[in-house]
């Protein structure tokens, strides 16, 4: 069974930023878990190779965990105007930039991190909900509500993919 | 008819800065500015919340100086609560602090310092970042990547946690130091410090080796700020001392009495305050806060490989020590400190004493915390009513108390640097540099996909946009 890192990260008390925690409860859920405490910030060892590792923001020494990782999904809200679905997938590659602070690091800077330092590379996925109310706050827009159950089920989806893929070797 | 530059750089929506550069009519840099939101609705939000709570809640602030905040509340809380932490608790909470200095510090020296001035500011934007560093000196990005990883790993043997902890409570601390992590911390210390000498060693090499570049750079005179004890640098409980652009003596006074000394202007082009001493009024008392700072207003460190270090940065000039670039420097001395101490206080017989909280609070309804954090002077200071409940929030935040300093140090560097009409790559980079100095906190609120992280418009008088820049 391949190891699963699913990294949601964001801002739990402005509204739609920290969407991925939602998400991220959400499947624990629905992996028949409990939730520990639904006011913090998400962290589970769930077992069969799945960690949940909620963040705030990204650093560079993530890329250790990357690397100990064969999966990697890291979790946000975007912006609109980003052109992006309103369930945004994509698989993304290491490619670093200039930061212009220190508080910015982007998911394609961390894996090309992991790349540079420890000559591994995991396959690694950006799963972004639409936010629309960035305000001051720990509850969803409805809008970003309403797609937390999508999301979920992008992720299901991976880990069923994977599990058959298991299966079958 | 004049233009105007924006650079818009950070992609937070709240807590986001730009540059305006503003061109005359012939084409030149006429002035720079820096534009900064400040959490004024973190305040609002943290009205009405009960006072032990702040600790908790303030660490959202910032997810890369969560501890700083979360130590600031936790000593504005102890105020309100009418109680003073024992010994052991303030040891562990100074312990807790040096993590977080040795993190956040070496994050910015060695993650993005260091790739301007070991491949240049006008290196590829795709090669002038810390793969390009790994590529050019790998062993350097290593020992960056284990450092800032031991910083994380003293916050979170203490804390429990990596981040938004629940440690610091009023009047001290919810769960003592393990011996097995105290010895942990020690284990590790001596390879530690021997990064951070490498670093400083690079640092210096530079600095030596580029000072046509550093005297030119946001180089000039200000009042400096920050923590002392009896002449010695402090960066977690004491007295807050002012020098002037001299080196001589200004001012002592406790930080709980800021009110008193420090005043915050209000500039319409700015959402961020400007504090500045309030005995020299505006502009004269304008300050710099954080490693330049403080390294300015002390006379020594009382650790002994950084104060070493300290006299070679104290024999740079007759003064203090001006040029922004050197901030680098004064950072990773700093660091070392921060090491030294936390050896330190790993070492003392009461960092492992269980006596770590008092419990007898009466509320007093008003609280000051502050603290040294990575990028200067953090002050929190809550109001309540009798019964605990917040009425009234003020934060000054440690980029804050640098806002004049960057702004200044940005209109220097683009009058020099800039050609508005020919801008170029390495010129946009040498005006957020400037601003790198500061490793400023500009980007703690938010940080959705799909923002682009810095983008350049050329405007004329009425706003209209004649060019833009973008990168991401």
């Amino acid at each position: 069974m391949a190891s699963f890192l699913l990294i949601p990260y964001g801002n739990p008390s402005r509204r739609d930023d920290g969407v991925a925690f939602h998400i991220a409860r959400r499947l624990i859920e629905r992996l028949g878990l409990e939730v520990r405490d639904p006011e913090e910030v998400p962290s589970y060892d769930v077992g069969d190779g799945l960690t949940i590792m909620g963040l705030h923001q990204l650093a560079p020494e993530l890329a250790q965990d990357l690397a100990e990782a064969d999966v990697v999904v890291f979790i946000d809200a975007h912006v609109p105007g980003a052109g992006w679905d309103d369930v945004h997938w994509e698989a993304i590659e290491g490619e670093l930039r200039p930061s212009m602070v220190t508080h910015q690091l982007k998911p394609q800077s961390v894996l090309a991190l992991c790349q540079a330092l420890y000559q591994r590379t995991p396959s690694t996925y950006v799963l972004s909900v639409l936010g629309t109310d960035f305000d001051f706050g720990g509850q969803l827009s409805s809008q970003a509500q309403a797609l937390v159950e999508p999301a979920v089920e992008r992720l299901m989806a991976l880990l069923d993919f994977h599990a058959q893929l298991g299966d079958a070797q | 008819m004049g233009q105007k530059l924006t650079i818009d750089p950070v992609t937070r929506i709240e807590g986001h800065a730009r540059v305006t550069i503003r061109v005359d009519d012939d084409g030149q840099v006429e002035q720079a500015y820096m534009h900064v939101d400040q959490f004024r609705g973190f305040e609002k939000f943290s009205e009405g919340r009960m006072y032990y709570e702040m600790p908790v809640i303030t660490p959202r602030i910032c997810g890369i100086c969560p501890v700083s905040h979360h130590l600031a509340s936790a000593k504005a809380a102890d105020r309100i609560a009418g109680v003073v932490p024992p010994r052991p608790a303030q040891l562990l909470r100074e312990l807790l602090h040096m993590g977080q200095i040795i993190q956040s510090h070496s994050l910015h020296f060695f993650h993005l310092a260091s790739p301007d001035l070991l491949l240049g500011f006008d290196a590829d934007p795709a090669i002038r970042n810390v793969v390009g560093l790994i590529e050019a000196d790998p062993a350097l990005a290593v020992k960056a990547v284990k450092l800032r990883k031991y910083g994380q790993e003293i916050i979170r043997r203490l804390s429990g946690r990596r981040i938004h902890m629940h440690w610091a409570v009023p009047g001290g601390v919810s769960a003592p130091l393990a011996s097995e992590e105290r010895d942990w911390i020690l284990s590790q210390a001596d390879e530690m410090k021997g990064y951070i000498q490498d670093g400083i060693a690079v640092a210096k090499d530079w600095l030596a080796a580029n000072q046509d570049t550093v005297q030119a750079f946001a180089n000039f005179k200000s009042n400096y700020l920050g923590m002392n004890r009896d002449g010695a640098l402090e960066l977690y409980e004491g007295p807050v001392r002012m020098v002037d652009s001299n080196g001589d003596f200004v001012v002592e006074f406790d930080a709980c009495d800021y009110l008193d000394h420090i005043s915050e202007r209000v500039e319409d082009w700015s959402y961020l305050k400007f504090p500045y001493y309030k005995a020299m009024g505006w502009p004269d008392g304008v300050y710099r806060v954080a490693p330049l700072g403080r390294l300015n207003v002390a006379d020594r460190i009382d650790t002994p490989l950084a104060n070493e270090e300290l006299k070679e940065w104290k024999a740079l000039a007759d003064g203090p020590v001006e040029p922004s670039l050197y901030y680098h420097y004064a950072r990773l001395i700093e660091d070392l400190h921060a090491l030294e101490r936390a050896v330190e206080l790993c070492e003392d017989p009461d960092i492992l004493s269980l006596d770590i909280r008092e419990t007898s609070f009466e509320i007093t309804g008003e609280g000051v915390g502050c603290i040294e954090a990575p990028r200067g002077t953090l002050w929190h200071h809550y109001w309540t009513d009798e019964d605990g409940v917040l009425t009234k929030v003020n934060l000054i935040v440690a980029t804050g108390n640098n806002n004049w300093a960057m702004s200044k140090s940005v209109d220097m560097v683009a009058k020099t640097f800039v050609d508005p009409a020919n801008l170029t790559e390495g010129m946009l980079n040498r005006v957020e540099a400037a601003i790198r100095c500061y490793d400023p906190c500009l980007s703690c609120s938010t940080h959705a996909l799909g923002q682009m992280p810095l983008s350049v418009s050329v405007e004329d008088g009425s706003g209209q946009v004649l060019a833009t820049r973008t990168r991401d």
